[in-house]
């Protein structure tokens, strides 16, 4: 059921308008399973998250306040409680999603368009339909599962419109992940990030001190 | 017991030894050379009987009229009593040589000049010793004498010699003739100190004396000043002449040895003083040192109470250390629980709520197949009970809870859900109203236990704290009483160290006075000095009157000599003389060499003269005179100096050998066997 909001709400944040030829009622679409699969990765790993934030950061691409976002997603309590490990696949951090968006296909809210034969898929595309985009609206006002319509905002801050195949190179880089052996769990790297932020922090710090007036204690 | 003995051990025992014993006196004079008896000595006559020198001359032909190859020479000449004559017309004629080859027969000692001497094959010369007939012949080779001293006896009517040594060397010719002189002659060595040390005078210093050399008139008697003093006493024949150099140049050797040890001593002081202060800065370094120590001692029974109140709190705090790290393993085993259960009823919660959330929306399509969901089936999921989507019959009492699910759906996951839908709503209802409920049981147990795991922590943590404050500080306290242990020992060995070095500086104390007390015996010195300063008296209070005599005797004879204004003379006992002439005083040093000579003459001839008429005195009553006249002399002068010596001669019996240039003078005044005389500038041989 998580993973039915999980997709619900990558696909209203992060999909693509549709274009002429898609099917009617369809509102947003992505079309590469690799991509759906990368952003949930960092929707239900915070510390991978956060450390993506803050290259982001880094590069300039993103101002200097998502340190702070990045930071809390770290220490806050939420996110640990949604820390959900998955198990590396041939394609990256993956897993089975048929099952999940079957439900949503059920109550008319996303609609799959597979191409190619039964046995080797060419290309999937994930269609958000009106009712679908409606319903992930509907779900920012719950109580507990508004986080996920929240968290995913910050999953597309990251992310972007970049393919899948880029966005999981980007994952290969994140050093724990690409150190995890075929099968298993992905570690946590929280400490490392932190460590990254300590570093960033100190080194703003010691800019400010240095840009600061001489000090004169003599003639104080 | 001698005279000098008594005399020595009197002197010492008043000087405050008085356990001296006339015994341990004698031995010292007797150890030290002193004789302790007086010896005024008996004249002994020496008289040359015969001459014969013999060899070849080896003269350049021109100029001295030499032939080539040599010409041979031979001399001889029988002296007689009396006074005798060598003379020549001209100087460098050989008449020198002639006294200088008899000089050499009688000391073994050649002052001929070289040339002269390589001349020589052969010397043969007759002394006569009081009445013994001594013969000196040698044959000399290479300018080397071997030969041999004969005594000759007349054994009724038949010559006898009797050979008394022989000598292949000059040294031994010299040591031959000494002791055969000073033996036959009856005379003592001479003792003298020089410097550093003892040297004895023997034949060549008195034979010196028999000669008078007209370039050599100081001293007035013999030819060395320091023995002039001595000779005086010995031809003046002083009682106690003998002993009293003896005892001089004993008392000076000790006096020598005493000056040595002194400075030895004063070395050693030196040393000692030295070694005394560095002891001394020892002593006061050590006592410094162990003044510095704490003189309270370490309470050892304290020290060892503190040690095992420390090790036991280092035991508490090691136990109360493994409590907290159990603590803290179950605190985080806790906390480690609680995330846990809080993630599941997390994932739990969500999906009911997304249940929940799907729930109230109506199926459109079959997952499936993508047929639509007709308005029929969807009417009969509440008429009928079964699933808009794929007709299964649905579970009632689950529906009443709006949970929808299939009636074959196993009974424990259809209460699961709807346990699940149950929390949901009271979730929903309580995002508005906050009300306790016993659902989250296991949550509020977690964090309970999870919260006492950290108070635990946190005491134990507190109770660590103290206790390890408690095992330092007892520690610091155990150290420091430990240290008070350390510091009495080093006490201890300081105190070891002061008496050490006390001891060291007593011991240098007591050794002190050993160095000090180096020398020779005091008692060894009392005597000697003792017996120097009787002798030396003694020896005046002898000489005094004998001087006086001689001196009168000494003026009569050089006013025969040609000393016409001579007033009078004064011998001294340390062989100077004073002389007052045409009423103006004057010494014998600052006087003319004409005057010197008649008065060394006078004062020789005096000497002689006096012991043989006494009986005592040890000149050999020889004398030889060399070229009297070469000095301010006139010939006039010279003739009447010859005639008193012959008149002298005559009366006393002294023999006299006179070499001079003026010939002419032995011819007038001496009988002709006692002249020879080479006429114009033809050689004496």
């Amino acid at each position: 059921m998580q993973h039915a909001i999980r997709l619900l709400v990558i696909l209203a944040e992060c999909g693509e308008d549709v274009k002429a030829g898609d099917p009617v009622g369809a509102a947003k679409v992505i079309r590469s399973e690799l991509r759906l699969q990368a952003l949930d990765f960092w929707l239900r790993n915070p510390d991978y998250l956060a450390d993506e934030l803050v290259t982001k950061v880094e590069a300039g691409e993103q101002p200097k306040t998502f340190l702070t976002v990045a930071r809390n997603l770290l220490d806050d309590s939420e996110p640990d409680l949604r820390w959900y490990p998955m198990p590396r696949w041939h394609f990256g951090a993956y897993e089975a999603i048929d099952d999940a968006f079957a439900l949503l296909e059920t109550y008319g809210l996303a609609k799959l368009d597979r191409v190619g034969s039964l046995s080797k898929v060419v290309r999937s595309q994930f269609f958000l339909t009106d009712a679908g985009l409606k319903a992930a609206t509907d779900l920012a006002s719950e109580p507990r599962l508004s986080w996920y319509t929240e968290q995913v905002k910050l999953v597309f801050v990251v992310a972007g419109d970049e393919v899948g195949s880029h966005l999981k190179e980007r994952q290969y880089l994140q050093a724990e992940y690409a150190g995890t052996e075929l099968g298993i769990h992905i570690g946590p790297i929280a400490a490392q990030v932190r460590d990254r932020l300590d570093t960033i922090d100190a080194a703003a710090g010691a800019a400010t001190g240095a840009s600061g007036s001489p000090k004169t204690g003599e003639d104080a | 017991m001698s005279t000098l003995g008594d005399a020595v051990l009197e002197q010492v025992v008043r000087k405050g030894f008085e356990t001296a014993t006339a015994a341990e006196v004698e031995a010292i004079l007797d150890d030290a050379g002193i004789l302790t008896s007086a010896t005024a000595g008996v004249p002994v006559r020496l008289r040359v009987a015969r001459l014969h020198f013999s060899g070849t001359k080896q003269l350049h032909p021109d100029g001295d009229g030499g032939a080539v190859g040599g010409t041979p020479f031979a001399f001889d000449w029988d002296i007689p009593a009396g006074v005798s004559g060598i003379g020549s017309g001209a100087n460098l004629r050989g008449k020198s040589s002639v006294l200088n080859v008899l000089q050499w027969a009688l000391t073994g000692r050649c002052g001929l000049q070289e040339d002269v001497k390589s001349w020589l094959d052969r010397v043969e010369v007759e002394w006569l010793i009081d009445d013994a007939r001594i013969e000196v012949a040698f044959a000399v080779t290479d300018m080397v004498p071997a030969g041999e001293v004969v005594l000759i006896t007349d054994n009724n009517g038949a010559t006898r010699r009797t050979p008394l040594g022989t000598f292949g060397s000059e040294q031994d010719f010299e040591v031959l003739m000494g002791k055969l002189m000073m033996d036959r002659l009856r005379l003592d060595p001479i003792a003298m100190w020089t410097a550093t040390q003892e040297t004895s005078h023997r034949w060549p210093a008195y034979a010196s004396a028999l000669s008078i050399q007209a370039n050599k008139l100081d001293p007035l008697i013999g030819n060395e000043g320091v023995l002039a003093s001595r000779m005086l006493q010995m031809f003046a024949g002083t009682s106690w002449a003998t002993p009293g150099s003896q005892a001089a140049t004993a008392s000076r050797g000790l006096a020598f040895e005493a000056e040595r040890a002194k400075e030895k001593a004063s070395a050693a002081t030196e040393v000692t003083a030295a070694a005394r202060a560095a002891a001394e800065a020892r002593v006061a370094a050590a006592r410094t040192h162990f003044e510095s120590f704490s003189a309270a001692d370490p309470d050892v029974s304290t020290m060892l109470g503190l040690t095992a109140a420390a090790h036991d709190l280092a035991q508490k705090a090691h136990q109360v250390e493994l409590k907290l790290n159990t603590a803290k393993t179950a605190a985080a085993q806790v906390q480690d629980q609680l995330k846990s259960e809080r993630v599941r009823q997390n994932g739990l919660m969500e999906d009911a709520l997304a249940r929940l959330f799907f729930n109230s929306m109506e199926p459109t399509v079959c997952p499936r197949c993508a047929a639509a969901v007709t308005e029929e089936r969807k009417k009969a999921e509440p008429e009928q009970h079964s699933c808009s989507v794929c007709s299964h019959d649905l579970d009632l009492s689950a529906l009443a809870g709006d949970v929808v699910v299939a009636a074959s759906v196993p009974a424990a996951t259809k209460a699961s859900l709807l346990e699940a839908a149950a929390n949901a709503v009271t979730e929903k209802a309580a995002a508005d109203q906050e009300e306790e409920g016993d659902v989250i049981d296991a949550l509020l147990a977690l964090q309970n236990a999870a919260t006492k795991a950290e108070e635990a922590v946190a005491f134990l943590e507190s109770e660590y704290d103290s206790a390890v404050r408690a095992q330092e500080a007892a520690t610091a306290k155990a150290t420091s009483s430990v240290d008070q242990i350390e510091a009495a020992k080093a006490r201890q060995k300081a105190a070891i160290d002061l008496a050490r070095a006390e001891g060291n500086l007593e011991g240098m104390a007591e050794q002190a006075p050993v160095d000090v007390s180096a020398g020779p015996d005091p008692l060894t010195v009392a005597v000697v000095d003792a017996a120097h300063d009787l002798l030396k008296k003694w020896l005046k209070e002898d000489q005094d009157p004998r001087l006086d005599e001689i001196s009168t005797e000494i003026a009569t004879l050089a006013r025969s000599f040609g000393s016409d204004n001579l007033d009078t003379v004064t011998l001294l006992g340390n062989c100077s003389m004073k002389v007052i002439k045409g009423g103006v005083s004057a010494n014998y040093g600052t006087l003319t060499p004409g005057e010197k000579l008649r008065l060394k003459l006078a004062t020789t001839i005096a000497l002689i003269k006096y012991g043989y008429t006494q009986g005592i005195g040890r000149h050999p009553g020889l004398l030889f005179i060399d070229s009297p006249a070469a000095e301010e002399i006139p010939e006039g002068n010279l003739k009447t100096m010859l005639q008193a010596l012959h008149t002298v001669a005559a009366d006393s019996g002294i023999q006299i050998l006179v070499a001079t240039r003026h010939g002419n003078v032995l011819q007038e005044v001496l009988p002709a066997d006692h002249a020879i005389v080479a006429v114009g500038n033809d050689p004496v041989w």
